[in-house]
């Protein structure tokens, strides 16, 4: 996260001036509808504007075309996971920061699996979701104060 | 020369084992023999004693050779052919020299015979019977015609024997040694289709349970998905996303959420119980302050008690040693037993959770005790049984679950190398006991996990 900093600081003295702009956009990748819907329901109740986009491939696109400034990506997606799609977001070397969200896995090969490819993103969210933890995550990665 | 199929089966590398047991059986027979022989000559009643040195030593030496072949795996054919042709022949010797025809010996063909018809195969055992009629034959003829002098029994005067003596003996050879050595190779051909029959359908059995296993692991996860949803959505009204909530709603939505929540709880049991059985969890050993691990585990199972008036108390003995296990699937078996107990006490009933050092067997005992229904004898292993309760008696009926929990605890502890021990008994509560040792020595196949899976011996993978 080398020279994240500085792009926060910047955004921030922007967002005094409170235009739709300074809404933050958020990307969320997920391809159960419900699951979906209660991130985007509940980022959008929080303030943020949120982009849908529920495969692999759908996100990677929505990525570069909206350039959102988090982005929220389940492991398990169709056509292209969510390790593939992290990887190719941060090949972009926009430094937006992405986080991925898996089920708690009894499954210890996947969560080692997780946990070093983990630390490709920059956060980590488990399933079931706890919305506090969610959105304590989320501002964190966004910069915002608590 | 190529040599012959039923050879080669009988010398190829599975049936070593009993190439050697072979070999005992020679060393046994020529021991045996020497006895007998050290008597005859000791007690005066034979003038070939050093015929019988020399045939012994042969059969020592011939028995030695084969024996040094199967163990440097270097001509065992040949050294195994020539082994059994000298038995054969030195045989027809001792036979000579004890009286031909008379000779007490003549039984120890049929041993011979049967050893062979047991360790061998078909082809190898007619071979062998063959070689010993022909061997006898050559022998009684050669008596007959009076090249080789007359000899008796040992003890007896000697006769030659007369054509139609020597007829009737050679065909009492041939039936003696050829009935009961075919049907012993009869017989064993059958049992060694039947073991190939089992053994095929062991395979197709232990392959079938896990792919029942890996469609229930990924099945499991099917299942989380929508229940993860529940939560969330149950979460998402709760916070008022969409719209206000009353309290009322706010105390449905938490049951909604405590609902799914302990289905999710069954789910994960059956997905480690499938992960279990197709051998897939491991133990990832680490040190664990137990008095931790008890902190959290009892803050984990709170919610489950939820409005029920139960006491969970915890009294954890002062200075336990820090424990090598697995962090997780410890936590994993106190849970569910903590579940457990709460699940089966009634109201104004108490859980209490102990640990303490049991230094006999140098491990740490982690205690479950409760004050519920209580488990009858007879169900005292069945209730580690996948999908069982206690169904001897009838009280454990208006308890709800499936008894996935013990089973996986079960599994757990022997995964860990621990023990479990049950006090209980019907209407007196239980105490479950699990006994960790304090260093992780690996899977401890436990008398429990035997009673669980139940593999018969002949269930072991080959």
């Amino acid at each position: 996260m080398l020279g994240y900093g500085r792009v926060v600081r910047y955004r921030r003295t922007v967002s005094n001036s409170a235009t739709l702009d300074d809404v933050k956009k958020i990307l969320v990748v997920e391809d159960d509808p419900v699951n979906q819907m209660i991130l985007m329901d509940f980022l959008a109740a929080n303030g943020y504007q949120t982009i849908a986009a529920a495969s692999g491939p759908e996100g990677i696109e929505q990525f570069d075309r909206t350039l959102p400034d988090l982005c929220l990506v389940d492991v398990q997606l169709p056509r292209k996971n969510g390790f593939e799609l992290v990887r190719e977001m941060k090949s972009r070397g926009r430094q937006t920061p992405v986080m991925l969200m898996s089920a708690v896995y009894t499954d210890q090969d996947q969560s080692t699996r997780t946990v070093q490819l983990g630390a490709l993103a920059d956060g980590y969210l488990t399933k079931p979701f706890d919305l506090v933890q969610l959105l304590a995550q989320v501002r964190q990665l966004l910069g915002e104060a608590q | 020369m190529k040599t012959p199929a039923f050879i080669a089966e009988a010398m190829a590398p599975a049936n070593r084992n009993k190439l050697r047991f072979g070999i005992y059986t020679g060393y046994a027979l020529a021991a045996a023999f020497a006895v007998l022989a050290f008597a005859v000559s000791a007690l005066d009643l034979t003038p070939f004693r050093w015929a019988f040195v020399g045939l012994i030593s042969t059969k020592v030496l011939t028995n030695s050779v084969a024996w040094l072949g199967l163990v440097r795996d270097r001509f065992v054919t040949l050294t195994q052919v020539l082994n059994s042709t000298a038995d054969v022949i030195l045989l027809t010797g001792a036979v000579y020299f004890t009286g031909g025809s008379f000779s007490p010996l003549l039984a120890t063909y049929v041993i011979i015979v049967s050893a062979i018809a047991l360790l061998a195969n078909l082809g190898t055992t007619i071979v062998m019977a063959a070689g010993i009629v022909v061997s006898f034959t050559t022998m009684m003829v050669l008596m007959a015609t009076g090249v080789l002098p007359p000899t008796s029994p040992p003890g007896h005067s000697g006769a030659i024997p007369s054509v139609g003596y020597t007829i009737v003996a050679i065909a009492y050879c041939a039936f003696v040694v050829g009935i009961p050595g075919y049907f012993s190779a009869a017989t064993l051909r059958m049992l060694r289709q039947k073991e190939r029959d089992l053994e095929a359908k062991t395979a197709l059995l232990m392959q079938a349970n896990t792919q029942r296993s890996q469609f229930v692991a990924s099945m499991t996860h099917e299942l989380r998905t929508p229940i993860h949803g529940v939560q969330g959505l149950s979460d998402v009204i709760a916070a008022g996303v969409y719209g206000p909530v009353t309290d009322k709603q706010k105390e449905a939505c938490e049951k909604i959420k405590r609902s799914a929540q302990s289905l999710l709880g069954l789910v994960d049991d059956v997905l480690n119980l499938a992960r279990a059985e197709a051998n897939k969890i491991e133990a990832r050993p680490s040190n664990i302050a137990i008095p931790d691990l008890i902190e959290r585990v009892t803050a984990s199972v709170t919610w489950m008690i939820g409005t029920k008036k139960i006491e969970l108390e915890s009294e954890v003995a002062k200075d336990l040693p820090f424990v090598q296990s697995d962090d997780r699937w410890l936590a994993h078996v106190l849970v569910n037993l903590v579940s457990n107990a709460v699940k089966f006490t009634p109201e104004g009933g108490k859980v209490i959770v102990r640990a303490y050092e049991r230094r006999k067997d140098d491990a740490v005992v982690l205690e479950v005790q409760d004050t519920g229904i209580g488990i009858a004898k007879a169900d005292r292993e069945r209730i580690f049984e996948p999908f069982r309760q206690g169904d001897g008696d009838s009280d454990s009926k208006g308890f709800g679950g499936v008894g996935l929990g013990l089973a996986l605890v079960a599994r757990l502890t022997d995964l860990l190398g621990a023990k479990v021990e049950l006090d209980s008994d019907v209407g007196k509560g239980a105490t479950f006991r699990v006994i960790v040792p304090v260093d992780y020595k690996g899977r401890a196949v436990s008398r429990l996990m035997r009673a669980i899976t139940a593999p018969p011996d002949v269930m072991e993978p080959p």
